[in-house]
């Protein structure tokens, strides 16, 4: 029988559809009977679906034009250093 | 534009598919470089990467996907980086970290809640992304996370990547990756019940 701790730690898990057959069968009744943990799961499942859904900012380079210019730069340094060889 | 079409395009110069990677893949290159070698430095290792990628991409052979092979890149760059400077790579063992997502203190000594999570008033997740104030604090809640958890959680749940490519890139074993990940998700659960609850 699992317990709420137990239930707490295998919250992933269940979310992310990992628990073998037997655990599942074991999670599934636990939250049968267990309201407090219903309550965590559901919310633990709008957090995933919630993270799934935000925006951090882009992290872009200080510069993309530069970076784009040097990265081209190499490319054409790849290229003719190529048709050299 | 399909993924092929784009290297296409990277390997013949053109400056618009240049701008499009530099654009979508520095943010995910800044993650895995920020878990093997820390902020400080992420900067430059992913810098360098750029580079490698473009010197390595008449070699792609895709066997994964772009993205894959970029991050695996960075990755390789960045324990280089660690060896040059004798530093270690370990990506946080699971045993290092609490495997709750909910403190231990909130359960009683025979598993069971002492305190139950509340009711939250605002429940799904567009209605907590509507509001500036609990967005923000999302948003901090995965910012002062460690990085490794940060890099995990953000590959995963933001960018949707496998967990088995995010294993082979970080060199994590999948049952580290998973308690990481569970963590990470259990501190962004604690900050949104910790607003709800104000």
């Amino acid at each position: 029988m699992l317990s709420c701790k137990d239930i707490n730690h295998l919250a992933s898990d269940h979310i992310d559809n990992n628990l073998p057959f037997f655990k599942k069968i074991q999670f599934k009744l636990h939250l049968f009977m267990c309201h407090n943990c219903r309550n965590f799961i559901k919310q633990f499942k709008i957090t995933v679906e919630t993270l799934k859904k935000v925006n951090l900012p882009v992290e872009t380079p200080e510069n993309v034009e530069v970076q784009v210019q040097n990265l081209l730069k190499v490319n054409q340094h790849v290229k003719s250093s190529t048709v050299d060889t | 534009m399909s993924e092929q079409e784009l290297i296409k395009q990277l390997l013949n110069g053109n400056e618009q598919a240049y701008r499009k990677v530099v654009t979508e893949y520095h943010g995910s290159m800044l993650y895995v470089a920020r878990a093997i070698v820390g902020t400080a430095i992420a900067d430059e290792v992913v810098q360098e990467a750029w580079v490698s990628v473009i010197k390595a991409l008449p070699k792609f052979e895709g066997r994964s996907s772009l993205k894959t092979w970029i991050l695996r890149i960075v990755s390789n760059n960045a324990k280089t980086r660690l060896r040059k400077e004798s530093r270690h790579y370990s990506a946080g063992d699971a045993n290092d970290v609490e495997s709750l997502a909910i403190p231990a203190d909130r359960f009683t000594e025979n598993g069971h809640w002492s305190t139950p999570p509340d009711t939250w008033d605002i429940a799904s997740p567009d209605a907590l992304l509507a509001s500036d104030e609990l967005q923000g604090c999302i948003k901090q809640a995965i910012n002062q996370l460690p990085e490794i958890q940060q890099s995990i959680l953000c590959l995963r749940d933001m960018e949707g990547m496998s967990m088995q490519d995010i294993c082979k890139i970080l060199e994590i074993s999948e049952s580290n990756s998973r308690v990481l990940l569970h963590r990470a998700r259990g501190k962004v659960y604690l900050a949104i019940e910790k607003f709800q609850g104000n």
